[in-house]
């Protein structure tokens, strides 16, 4: 063991400086104890104590004291070497003038750093997100609340709050919305233009913003409510709040309204304020009965591929055409030519869906068509899969349900789980037609078609080891100017021939025709 | 504004990218879960945020503290100047301790203390002393008191006097003994009671007789320039302890005291660096005490450590202390020490992070940064990240690198939890033996679980 | 940041969220554009209340360290914010300003002849034609004169003071009002607003205090003092006006020696 000592003449440096010249000085291999320090009286006895002066000194305070303990002379050389140098960094000017800005870390800090916010928007995990948009309105801002897992209670006290406040509240699990043409979410590029939505349900909003920008109309505002805001207990809070902020938006001259059929309770309160609002209101209560909807400005419809035909027509200021829509654009020939390709115990459709909405209309297309569906969550519970994991008869299934995502990613994001349900199906020789929708835009997987394809490729293959040849019937609901590309999307399908059709319903109803075929012949 | 959409995003950061894509605009929130993630207290500051009757309290509570001006006035006796201490009793810094359960330095202090008043003769007979009860212990904090580190205040012991000219609360500090083998890190040996005695019989009478003719010593004006000059008057006080001693040298000299006496006085405080200490933790401890008791305010009026635990008050949460484990301070240790000599946090100096100097107003000392193992420009940094847990600006107290703006104070409760950014504080570090000493300094923060507690109590008053 | 609280808040300010930008800034005053295009002044406490008024708790100074012309201003949940993030006004427990007036009394013609010798010498030349009667010359005094309020506007302010004492559906109310709609386009405006807070029956604190104080019970010495402090020459006008209005109802003739008018 070797000690060392100098005194460095004239040298100051403040005591905390030193310090951490100190601290990097035992940081070295093989350097036992070292310190840089003033020699002061005080100094020079702490040293002594640490056992590090070997020779006796007296205090020189203006003058800089370096001691090293150290395993060799090499070593300490070393470690002296950067003493110096060290000492002479201290002195160098590192104020910079950059400002350093704090990343906001709570939502007041944010409002204060940009007090035009309008809007917040949670994603945060459920069991937080309550806490979150409390605070957001408290604070004076409308709430897009994309997490779900935020309970019943959480979400009517918000909706009460934001009620007597004037605000808005979209959610909880509200996965899309369109609010002064900005998408939130998971969303489509949709054209601006004079509709405005209020929906309960994420993908009904997407369909028909997307079908109203293909048939070249626009939508400014869609907002979301969230799936449980019509419940009886939340009373609709959301939607009259919405129909509200669409009716004083001067923009916005045609409103429309997607959900599940209401309670008659909460009808009766969305449809009053449909009437007094003054504008033209599509309304597409999936499933409910179009006559008890009435009101001179109020405009039923049955699917939402109509809601956004009707919407687009009254926004071009004609009347929705009494006509109905062509079913599908598929000709009959084509029809036979799937049917006769069946072998005969191909009888049934199924429907593995990523949207919700989608999957219950077509339960509800098809079931008024061909009979009631089998599915995880079916219309009526007599109607409950045994084993959700395996269908039966005609099936329509809902993958992006809580009972198949449990744990997993949502099969929008995730192609995965469908896939492995494809293979499935197509080892079943009573599946005929599979019926997929998929959804594209900002936040859903960035190639959902060419996921896809790869499985329709290997199930034709398993299928035909069965000796069976299977229908895909699809629709991509998106546009153009979203990052998939709608029309990219719908070639990457019929280029391994799946049937691609321009919406829900169409393709609904094409499976529905073909189901039909194979009974008759 | 309709043709805009201005979003603060809580969540997936790619929901902010796609507002921007869409010409929106979105500003990310680098969010956690408050309260560590604790539902119950995170639901309890969502009721809290923008609530208006704690933010109308907060005004009041702030003003107050904006509005003090201490006064340096005189010396007194502990004994007979601080409200309720009595004769037998110890005062000791920090949120309040059983005898049997204080950390080292602040039982070797209390011993001291005893064997400096004459109760015992011997460290066995003062032990005897304070299991038979005959001699009690209990918070300066109660007796409108501070001391750093062990914060020991006996009954003769000198005291500094301050006064709130607005408010005309009064607030006490024991005399600062220099660095090295000291009472407050809990040294009690016989050069230690040597130093006490004198500075009660010599020191003390200079500086009240100089105080007395000098008609008291503004001191927020003093600490404004003590803060010009590199102090950040917590761990660094050599600028304002030079103000003082300027301001009191020729007073002592006219006091017909004798002239080796004032020399002796003005020798002793020109070799303690950290003499103002005290008095800069007393003047913040008028500013905030004034500031306490406007019912529902969340602004905290007092962040103290006894060795053992670390505590806060606050306006609206009456006598409550809401403690949390002290922690041990990750520091610069002195060579030949480590974090595993080191006593937990300790000491009432943490009143000047309560009124906004210390590691608050970090970018004023710059020697104090390297602390943070920084330069300046982090100094600056620090300053500015305690702006949004504080409720203004302290304007008699400014910053130059801060472009003169004033120093954040008023630390209120829910921006803590709410943010997630804890106080700052510079500290010194004790030897977790009595009387070893100072061992070493640092940054470090107040614990996030005093806090949490703070707001269930104000959640519960609001509702009750 | 710097927090101050409004102590009280006109009638005409909105409470739900608003955004606008600030397009004057004066000594103890700064002047908000709402997207409406309303324009809202922001005031320190020696300052008056005003239908479009926030009074704040304290004598703000140096406003230009705050903010600029041009900067944006954010009100949510009653809390003002600032594009430059120096400041925040907190309206939530200001009290509404709203003037409850009360006819206790009517003023006598010499009280009125007081007022009208106290401010002869400030008037500027023409005014005395609204004495004659109103209605010729409404639509000539509106956007006549400079400032940010011209001063016929502020004339024809003080004058509807007086007139609003009638019945709302009262034909000579109503006259003025619809000629001060069809000549509005001609006024600033800040005028604007004015003009159309005073066909609601809505002044300035100082103008309510004199008509109380004439028409009831009120120091109308101290009120007629602290009207004619208002602008530059804005108090005058709308003192005139008011004086022009009271006498027209209470069917006095005053008259304005026209030597004593100065030139315009």
């Amino acid at each position: 063991m070797k000690f060392f000592q100098k005194i460095l003449p004239n040298i100051y440096r403040d005591s905390v400086a030193l310090m951490q010249i100190s601290c990097k000085l035992c940081d070295l291999p093989g350097i036992s104890q070292a310190s840089a320090i003033m020699a002061t009286e005080a100094n020079i006895e702490l040293l002594n104590e640490a056992g590090l002066l070997v020779e006796k000194m007296s205090p020189q305070p203006n003058n800089l004291l370096v001691a090293i303990q150290g395993d060799d002379e090499a070593i300490i050389d070393v470690a002296f070497k950067q003493v110096e140098k060290s000492i002479n960094e201290v002195g160098t000017p590192t104020l910079s003038g950059e400002e350093q800005i704090l990343a906001p870390q709570s939502i007041e800090m944010a409002l204060d750093e940009f007090p035009e916010a309008q809007l917040a928007l949670i994603s945060c995990p459920g069991e937080y997100a309550e806490a979150e948009a409390q605070k957001a309105l408290n604070l004076g801002l409308d709430v897009m609340i994309f997490s779900d897992n935020v309970s019943i209670e959480g979400e009517l006290a918000l909706k009460k709050y934001a009620a007597n406040s004037g605000h808005l509240v979209m959610g909880p699990d509200c996965g899309t919305a369109i609010l002064n043409g900005v998408p939130l979410g998971f969303s489509n590029v949709v054209r601006s233009g004079n509709i405005g939505i209020v929906a309960a349900s994420g993908t009904g909003l997407q369909q028909i913003s997307c079908l109203v920008d293909q048939l070249g109309g626009g939508v400014s505002q869609a907002i979301g409510t969230g799936g449980r805001d019509l419940h009886a207990k939340i009373g609709g809070l959301s939607m009259l709040k919405g129909i509200q902020v669409l009716a004083k938006n001067d923009e916005i001259k045609i409103i429309t309204l997607v959900s599940k059929p209401p309670s008659p309770a909460v009808a009766d309160k969305v449809l009053n304020e449909a009437r007094k609002c003054g504008k033209p209101v599509v309304v597409s209560f999936l499933g409910a009965d179009l006559a008890a909807i009435k009101g001179d400005n109020l405009f039923p419809v049955e699917t939402l591929e109509q809601a956004a035909h009707a919407a687009f027509l009254l926004s071009q200021g004609k009347k929705p055409s009494d006509d109905p829509l062509p079913r599908h654009t598929i000709e009959t020939s084509i029809i036979e030519e799937i049917t006769s390709s069946f072998s005969d115990k191909q009888r049934y459709v199924r429907g593995l869906y990523s949207g919700g909405t989608f999957s219950y209309e077509a339960m509800l297309l098809l079931g008024a068509e061909i009979g009631p569906m089998n599915s995880a969550s079916p219309l009526s519970t007599k109607h409950k899969l045994n084993d959700i994991w395996s269908s039966t008869g005609n099936t329509i299934i809902d993958l992006g349900d809580d009972l198949f995502t449990r744990g997993r990613p949502h099969p929008m994001i995730d192609c995965r789980l469908r896939n492995d349900r494809i293979l499935q199906e197509a080892k079943d020789p009573e599946t005929a037609i599979i019926l997929l929708d998929v959804v594209i835009g900002h936040g859903s997987h960035h190639d959902p078609a060419g996921e896809i394809v790869a499985s329709i490729q290997a199930a034709r293959a398993s299928a035909q080891k069965l000796g069976n040849s299977l229908a895909f019937v699809t629709f991509v609901c998106g546009t153009i100017n979203d990052p998939q590309n709608l029309v990219a999307q719908e070639n990457k399908l019929r280029d391994v021939g799946a049937i691609v059709l321009g919406s829900n319903a169409q393709a609904v109803h094409l499976a529905s025709d073909v189901i039909k075929a194979i009974g008759d012949s | 504004m309709s043709d805009t959409l201005n979003v603060i995003n809580i969540g997936l950061s790619s929901f902010a990218d796609a507002v921007a894509g869409a010409g929106g605009t979105a500003v990310n929130v680098n969010w956690r879960p408050p309260a560590d993630g604790n539902v119950t207290i995170g639901k309890a500051l969502s009721s809290l945020v923008h609530n208006q009757s704690v933010d109308q309290a907060n005004q009041i509570a702030f003003d107050k503290y904006l509005n003090a001006q201490p006064v340096l006035e005189g010396i007194g006796r502990a004994g007979d100047v601080l409200p309720n201490m009595g004769e037998r009793c110890i005062l000791h810094s920090g949120p309040p301790i059983d005898w049997q359960n204080v950390c080292g330095p602040v039982h070797g202090a209390i011993i001291g203390a005893i064997l400096y008043e004459g109760w015992a003769s011997d460290k066995n007979s003062a032990e005897n002393l304070l299991k038979s009860g005959e001699v009690t212990i209990d918070p300066c904090h109660h007796h409108a008191a501070v001391g750093p580190m062990a914060g020991i205040t006996s009954p003769s012991m000198p005291v500094w006097m301050v006064t709130n000219a607005i408010g005309g609360n009064k607030t006490f500090t024991n005399l600062n003994e220099g660095l090295g083998k000291v009472l407050r890190f809990g040294a009690n040996s016989f050069d230690v009671l040597e130093r006490l005695k004198w500075m009660q019989t010599i020191l003390a009478p200079v500086l009240n007789e100089a105080l007395a003719r000098s008609g008291g010593v503004e001191l927020k004006p003093l600490m404004a320039k003590a803060l010009y000059m590199g102090d950040e008057i917590h761990n660094r006080n050599a600028a304002a302890t030079g103000l003082l001693l300027k301001q009191l040298v020729p007073h002592a000299l006219r006091s017909g005291l004798p002239n080796d006496d004032i020399a002796d006085a003005i020798e002793f405080i020109a070799g303690n660096d950290h003499f103002f200490l005290n008095v800069s933790m007393a003047a913040c401890k008028a500013m905030l005490d004034v500031a306490h008791g406007v019912p529902h305010s969340s602004m905290v009026t007092a962040m103290a450590r006894n060795g053992v635990e670390f505590g806060i008050r606050v306006s609206g949460g009456g006598d409550t202390w809401f403690t949390a484990p002290a922690p041990v301070v990750d520091g610069l240790y002195f060579p030949g020490y480590s974090i595993t000599d080191a006593a937990p946090d300790l000491g009432d100096s943490a009143i000047t992070e309560t009124a906004g100097i210390g590691g608050f107003a970090m970018a004023a000392s710059p020697a104090i940064v390297q602390f943070v193992g920084g330069t300046p420009s982090d100094a600056i940094a620090r300053s500015k990240e305690m702006v949004p847990i504080t409720l203004g600006r302290n304007n008699a107290l400014t910053i130059p690198a801060l472009n003169f703006s004033g120093t954040a104070a008023g630390i209120d409760v829910r921006k803590v939890v709410d943010t997630g950014i804890l106080p700052l504080i510079n500290t010194g570090i004790a030897h977790k033996d009595a009387g070893v000493g100072q061992i070493g300094a640092g940054i470090t923060r107040a614990p996030l679980a005093c806090f949490t507690q703070a707001l269930e109590y104000l959640q519960e008053n609001l509702n009750a | 940041m710097y927090s101050l609280v409004a102590i009280s808040v006109g009638t005409k300010i909105p409470s739900s969220n608003f955004d606008g930008k600030i397009i004057g800034i004066y000594d103890h005053t700064f002047n908000v554009e709402l997207a409406d295009l309303s324009i809202l002044t922001c005031a320190s406490s020696n300052y008056f209340n005003m239908p479009h008024g926030i009074l704040v708790n304290s004598q703000i100074r140096d406003l230009k360290a705050y903010f600029k012309t041009g900067t944006t201003v954010h009100h949510r949940n009653g809390i003002l914010r600032f594009s430059s993030k120096k400041l925040k006004i907190d309206l939530r427990s200001a009290s509404m300003w709203a003037p409850k007036f009360k006819l206790e009394s009517r003023p006598q013609k010499t009280q009125l002849n007081i007022l009208l010798s106290e401010i002869k010498n400030d008037l500027p030349l023409g005014c005395e034609k609204l004495l004659a009667g109103p209605l010729s010359v409404v639509s000539q005094m509106i956007g006549w004169g400079r400032g940010l309020t011209p001063e016929g506007d502020d004339i024809i302010a003080g004058y509807l003071s007086a007139i609003s004492l009638t019945a709302p559906d009262d034909p000579l109310r109503q006259q003025i009002a619809s000629e001060i709609r069809r000549n509005i386009y001609k006024t600033t405006t800040v005028s604007n607003q004015m003009l159309n807070d005073a066909i609601e029956g809505l002044f300035i604190e100082p103008v309510e205090d004199l008509r109380s104080a004439l028409y009831g019970n009120g120091d109308i010495g101290y009120a007629s003092r602290k009207l004619k402090l208002v602008g530059s020459s804005s108090g005058i006008a709308m003192m005139f006006g008011l004086i022009a209005g009271a006498a027209y109802i209470e069917n006095y003739t005053l008259k304005l020696n026209s030597n004593f008018i100065k030139a315009a």
